[in-house]
């Protein structure tokens, strides 16, 4: 079957990683152009709004992030999910590699909320139901990392990091859903499929473009990691060993004298 | 263009401080990441390049460490 035969192939290391290479530059690319469209409608073509003035300029940022947390930690679980029940060694390096981003967009999330919350609810934080089950979801992620960290074999690390984030899953729509299912200081939803939606078509054309931007940096990022990641585990794999060899005249004796010399000019 | 002036845009209609403090501290988390991840990518690109040198040469460079550890 055609289709197994792609999936092996990529699920390989040795393929997966020029092949993340190749991809890198165009995810950072689109990331690039989308985030100076989005910022350029976002802080200087979009009206204020009618009730929070320029203090709503903040949903361009907090909505992407808050979106881009909770989709990484599903993909995150889904990976690690394939990684202990089909012995998948890349899938569950992509889980590790996508935890440290969706960590960063879960605090870039809490922390444009907290400044946004301020001017138009009166207050940082409170513990309602969105914001708690939101920052349940930074602490999941710190445990997902640090167990992994903790355990020094990485197959024994990635299976019990994979349990906790597939239970951790459910917390997922626990938050998506907390907005309608409970009483919140947190607004219901303003966007959502299969409703009509409640913001001005720039605005939400300026936000959705921002979700691209981000949605695009997090790929860029996470295969630059798991890069990194591959060469770290399969550093004594002969591929990694001839990969090397046959670039090292170019890139990596070049770094290395970049190196010597960057610490000759701070001596 | 909604702004009449520079000032004017980076007052932000009184918000200034809470609207740049999101996008600062964002920008800085975001390019910051790239930043470690690059300095990453050298890092793991120079131990390789020493674990092949090791090799390569076993009796002239490289500990008996490093040259185990690649052999397993």
């Amino acid at each position: 079957m055609a289709n197994s035969r792609f999936w092996l192939y990529f699920s390989s290391p040795k393929t997966f990683y020029p092949f993340a290479g190749k991809l890198v530059p165009w995810c950072a690319g689109v990331a690039v152009v989308l985030t100076v469209i989005g910022l350029y409608l976002g802080l200087l073509v979009t009206p204020p709004d009618y009730r929070m003035g320029n203090s709503y300029r903040i949903i361009y940022i907090h909505v992407p992030a808050v979106w881009m947390s909770m989709l990484i930690y599903m993909v995150m679980a889904g990976w690690a999910a394939v990684g202990l029940i089909w012995n998948v060694k890349l899938a569950e390096m992509m889980a590790g590699a996508l935890a440290p981003t969706g960590a960063m967009f879960t605090f870039i999330g809490l922390w444009t909320g907290a400044l946004w919350g301020q001017p138009t609810w009166g207050t940082y934080w409170v513990w309602d139901a969105r914001l708690t089950t939101y920052l349940l979801l930074l602490f999941l992620y710190m445990g997902f990392i640090a167990l992994r960290s903790a355990i020094d074999d990485p197959r024994r690390a990635s299976k019990a990091s994979a349990l906790l984030a597939i239970v951790g899953a459910i917390n997922v729509p626990i938050i998506y859903f907390s907005v309608k299912w409970w009483n919140t200081l947190h607004q219901p939803f303003t966007v959502a499929p299969g409703q009509e939606s409640k913001i001005d078509p720039t605005m939400l054309w300026t936000m959705l473009i921002m979700v691209f931007a981000f949605w695009a940096y997090a790929i860029a990022v996470a295969l630059l990691r798991i890069r990194s990641e591959i060469l770290e585990r399969e550093k004594n794999a002969s591929w990694v060993a001839e990969l090397l060899d046959s670039s090292q005249d170019t890139s990596s004796e070049d770094n290395i004298a970049q190196e010597k010399s960057a610490q000759g000019d701070r001596a | 263009m909604i702004w009449s002036s520079w000032s004017e845009f980076i007052n932000m209609g009184g918000y200034a401080g809470f609207v740049w403090w999101s996008y600062g501290v964002t920008a800085a988390f975001m390019i910051g990441e790239v930043i470690l991840l690059g300095r990453r990518r050298r890092t793991v690109l120079q131990r390789l390049a020493r674990l092949i040198k090791a090799n390569k040469h076993p009796k002239t460079t490289g500990t008996i460490e490093t040259k185990q550890e690649y052999r397993k």
